[in-house]
């Protein structure tokens, strides 16, 4: 039962949440008004725009019309372009060699099973910084991959946390259903296809979506890696608008945030219950 | 036809032996290739000298224990390393004592609310850093910002946010505390959830306040939750770089300049790979140390 | 104009081919040339009379973004991986390479190019410890772009005829500037090294590195004149506006918004203000740079685009035979008609029409920058160490008020010894 004072401050929390979430969310609002501002107002220190126009967003796409020969192109199409191909590809890759990793560890016994993971969660400690110089060595002059999708891609495959997230649910899928199978004389493949994969179907979601925003939002390996602008991804070719010379970005740069931003948020929001649930799996089981 | 399909029982059965080694062999493969020998190779650099130019062999030299010598004289490493002390304290600290306060509150009101907030309070983290870190420029900016621009309209002096040594490391933490919140007020939140009904109600009946029952039911029982979000946050915190590359560049004077982006100076502006690896062996050492400290007083006997 | 200019490109080439010898390979070769934006539109225009000078060779010319572009060569230089036969290098981070030994000694290029054709500051750009590692493409040494509106009162009123050409001077006629308009009478670069070495420290008379090349020598007592008065321009004088370009971002808003009447850059400055500024036509003029003392013997240091042969390049002969190339009056000539650069090679002015007058400046800036060269000593190459070691005391001196002297020890001191 709630009583009367508990009511009224249940009724002082949320409106308090309220005016804190309008503070809390200024820079998105800053962002968002920003990139529909004019030029000549960018520099107003106005928060919303007095005559809100689209030419930032023009700009990012037919190139930005100075004076009167001068057209900067942006390459943002290319940037958007190649996040998309990254992150696309880097999703199908990981997740599948997740799944069969964790298929393995979670409902097979075998020799140094044991070791083998342990060495695998010692690695989800490594930081970024430990092995950066040496990377940049091997994918350079080894490998020979800088400025390439597949510098960004293949490190992905080293990916502990998705593996051990994988296998904690998997354990939980009964292992009747797949001597069922065997009987029935499906192979290894088989069973992680026809009954596994269809059953890990929540937790796969809830890895994509991390996975999704680490590589989309990625900004350290990229800056090391690609050096030629048409290979930029978001993050990077953004980050590099600012330096530009010669020219007055915050606007078409608001509006570069807010197409690299939106779909994100929106995505994350439709799929909230899957990301909760991940999050929480994260917290308890680490 | 008979031994064809004995042939394939067999192949059945040892397939069904390999098949588990097959399907973690890309992991580790990808562990060795990218990680192993990284790593290995990051510790001989950290005693070595490596001139990527030179085209006659691999241009590397060893130096023994020089660079580590040199790195404890050297006085913006120990800078760096007070700089990325401060952040790592301060947003512990601070930003996990605001995540605690805010995830209370969101579970008090309503839950449709709840969820409009929560999802609101999330944004920072799914938004990229480049985007966060643009935008809080752009609003601090001395001569163009909103913050300036709202000072003066109060009659206030304007700063120079970001270029003064003085304010320059608050301006980035305060960064760094406003997009981490919503990610560890959502983990806490969660925490408090799988807190039992009964436990309250008992602490009720012994007559505990909302203050009490904060101190002695809810926060013994978020420690596990609390673990996880300061370990994270830590390791991230030792190792942060883009906000700060972005925000500040390290300056001025150094005074936001991290382990991390030291590092980055030294291996792609100066070209010092071999100092900048004995740079990267040491902050992997830090951060090992930091997470098994923070296990140690902070773990205790808590199950998972 | 432009047809004339591509006439004597070919005919230059004819010649070479048959004076260098050339190369005898029948077989196709392919060398590649790296540009950033603007020094690829140029060599993108005269690889034709290269490659008819010698058959069977393709030049392919590789665009870069500026921004991109120190990052990529520097890639390709350490992994091997793509390393071009020509690069276009600035010689701001031109210093590093150099010293790691990534680029070719140009050893006997004198005895294809003569010095004596050259503007003495642009020739010895390229040069480090009495080698030459690469030949000027154009001069690129600081200017003061200055409101006319703004200044020509000023200047009347000091009872000046010409524009200050000393620091005594530009400090009266600034302060009247400042007086006047309610705003700075110049924009100065916060911690930044290189308008600090090429305004006031070469004025002065001051060296960053020993005479030898053994040393640093920015801790002189030259340069700790000059470094005061950087911080004296804003700090005592009140005619300065510092800007940080890291976290105030691109000082063009100020320059729009009339928040400054003043800035130092390149000749080059007047196309991005024609781009971005349109509508300040005609309100813009330039000048020498006006420090140092009366009796200064440079008034700036110059930079431009060098261009080298990296070490790991595939076809070094080829791109020594381009490099000549590219240096004959004919085809230098057509540096300033498409990019605008005023070229170091002095020969090459004949051929083209310097004269000109710019629109948007109303003054012919080729002609008065080509006039202005016999004052500038050539850049010396620094370090990213030195850089950053300089830009702190810059910081130091002008927001901290630390002493000069002092900060300036502290950054020779923070600097790594040189071979």
């Amino acid at each position: 039962m709630v009583t009367r004072r508990g009511r009224l401050s249940i009724y002082a929390i949320s409106v308090f949440l309220c005016i804190l979430a309008v503070f809390y969310a200024f820079p998105y609002l800053w962002m968002i008004s920003t990139s529909f501002k004019t030029d000549d107002e960018l520099y107003s220190g106005s928060v919303i725009p007095q005559n809100p126009s689209v030419i930032q967003y023009y700009r990012l796409f037919f190139g930005h019309q100075v004076g009167e020969e001068y057209n900067l192109q942006y390459r943002y199409p290319d940037y958007y372009k190649n996040s998309i191909i990254v992150t696309v590809s880097s999703l199908v890759l990981v997740l599948t060699l997740d799944a069969l990793a964790a298929f393995a560890f979670a409902k097979y016994n075998f020799f140094g099973k044991q070791v083998l993971f342990w060495i695998m969660m010692i690695t989800m400690m490594l930081p970024v910084y430990a092995t950066l110089i040496p990377s940049f060595y091997l994918f350079s002059r080894i490998l020979g991959w800088v400025n390439s999708y597949k510098a960004l891609i293949i490190p992905g495959v080293v990916d502990a946390y998705g593996i051990f997230l994988l296998t904690q649910y998997m354990k939980t899928i009964p292992s009747e259903l797949m001597d069922a199978a065997r009987i029935d004389g499906a192979g290894p493949l088989r069973i992680f296809w026809n009954i596994i994969v269809p059953l890990s179907r929540p937790a796969l979601g809830t890895l994509a979506i991390f996975k999704f925003l680490l590589v989309w939002n990625d900004y350290l390996w990229p800056l090391v890696m690609i050096r030629e602008e048409t290979m930029y991804t978001l993050t990077i070719g953004i980050a590099q608008m600012q330096m530009r010379q010669g020219m007055v970005v915050w606007g078409v740069q608001m509006a570069a945030s807010v197409l690299a931003t939106v779909p994100v948020i929106l995505l994350v929001l439709a799929m909230q219950k899957q990301f909760l649930r991940g999050l929480t799996a994260g917290a308890f089981k680490a | 036809m008979l031994l064809n399909v004995e042939a394939r029982e067999r192949w059945g059965r040892v397939w069904e032996k390999l098949a588990p080694y097959v399907f973690i062999s890309p992991f580790f493969l990808g562990f060795a290739a990218f990680q192993l020998f990284p790593i290995s190779f990051s510790v001989y650099l950290g005693f070595a000298e490596w001139n990527p130019y030179v085209r006659q062999g691999t241009g590397l030299s060893f130096v023994g224990l020089q660079h580590f010598v040199q790195l404890f004289a050297d006085a913006r490493f120990l800078n760096s390393l007070k700089v990325t002390g401060i952040i790592t304290v301060v947003c512990t600290l601070v930003g996990t004592a605001l995540a605690v306060g805010l995830a209370v509150l969101l579970d008090k009101v309503p839950e449709k609310l709840s969820m409009i907030l929560r999802a609101l309070f999330f944004m920072p983290s799914v938004t990229s850093v480049v985007v966060i870190t643009y935008i809080w420029k752009q609003i601090l900016s001395e001569k163009y910002g909103y913050l300036n621009a709202l000072l003066e309209n109060l009659g206030l002096e304007r700063h120079n946010w970001l270029g003064s040594p003085s304010t320059a490391l608050w301006a980035l933490i305060v960064m760094l505390i406003w997009s981490g919140l919503g990610w560890d007020a959502l983990i806490i939140m969660s925490g408090l959830r799988s807190i039992p009904e009964e436990l309250y109600d008992a602490a009720k009946i012994d007559g505990a306040g909302s203050w009490e029952e904060f101190w002695y039911v809810t926060l013994p029982l978020l420690r596990p939750v609390l673990l996880f979000v300061v370990t994270t946050g830590i390791i991230y915190l030792l190792g942060l770089f883009a906000p700060v590359q972005l925000l500040t560049g390290g300056g001025p004077l150094h005074r936001t300049e991290t382990v991390a982006l030291y590092l980055y100076h030294q291996a792609f502006d100066y070209q010092e790979f071999g100092y900048a690896s004995a740079i990267a062996v040491t902050l992997t050492l830090i951060m090992f140390v930091a997470s098994f400290l923070n296990y140690r007083f902070f773990g205790g006997e808590v199950e998972y | 104009m432009r047809r004339y200019a591509l006439l004597g490109v070919l005919a230059v080439a004819a010649m070479l081919a048959t004076a260098v010898g050339a190369t005898t390979a029948q077989e196709e070769t392919t060398i590649t040339v790296w540009g950033f934006v603007w020094t690829a539109d140029w060599l993108d225009s005269i690889k034709d009379g290269f490659e008819e000078a010698h058959p069977g060779v393709t030049v392919e010319v590789e665009r870069f973004e500026y921004d991109a572009y120190q990052d990529a060569i520097v890639t390709a230089l350490a992994s091997g991986e793509g390393v071009p036969d020509v690069a276009t290098l600035d010689p701001m981070w031109a210093g590093d390479l150099i010293r790691s030994g990534a680029l070719v000694p140009l050893e006997n290029i004198e005895e294809y190019l003569n010095p004596d054709d050259f503007v003495a500051g642009g020739w010895d750009l390229c040069g480090y410890q009495g080698v030459q590692y690469g030949v000027p493409a154009d001069m690129d040494f600081n200017l003061l772009f200055y409101r006319r509106d703004a200044y020509e009162p000023a200047i009347e009123e000091a009872g000046l005829d010409h524009f200050p050409t000393n620091t005594e001077e530009f400090i009266q006629v600034a302060q009247i500037v400042t007086e006047q308009q309610g705003v700075p009478a110049i924009l100065l670069y916060q911690s930044d090294y290189y308008t600090w070495y090429q305004g006031f420290l070469v004025p002065y008379g001051g060296r960053l590195f020993t005479e030898d090349g053994t040393g640093y020598a920015f801790n002189s007592p030259e340069a700790v004149e000059a470094l005061q008065l950087y911080s004296d321009l804003v700090n005592t004088y009140g005619v300065g506006l510092m800007w940080d370009w890291d976290t105030d971002g691109d000082p063009m808003v100020a320059l729009k918004e009339g928040d400054v009447m003043a800035i130092m850059h390149g000749s080059w400055y007047a196309t991005e203000l024609e781009s971005a500024a349109p509508e300040m036509e005609g309100l813009w003029d330039v000048a020498p740079m006006p420090f140092g003392p009366e009796d200064r013997q440079y008034h700036a240091a110059t930079g431009g685009a060098c261009f080298s042969i990296p070490l790991a390049a595939e076809n070094q002969d080829l791109a020594f035979d381009f490099l000549v190339y590219m240096e004959q009056p004919e085809v230098m000539a057509t540096y300033y008609d498409i990019v605008g650069g005023v070229p170091s090679l002095a020969t090459a002015w004949e051929y083209t029409d310097l004269d000109a007058v710019n629109e948007y400046m109303g003054v012919p800036l080729g002609r008065l920058v080509a006039d202005w060269s016999e004052g500038v000593v050539g850049m010396e190459l620094p370090s990213a160490e030195m850089i950053d070691a300089l830009g702190e005391a810059i910081y130091l001196v002008t927001a901290e008020g630390v002493d000069p002297q002092e900060a300036l020890d502290a950054a020779v001191e923070a600097c790594p010894p040189l071979q």
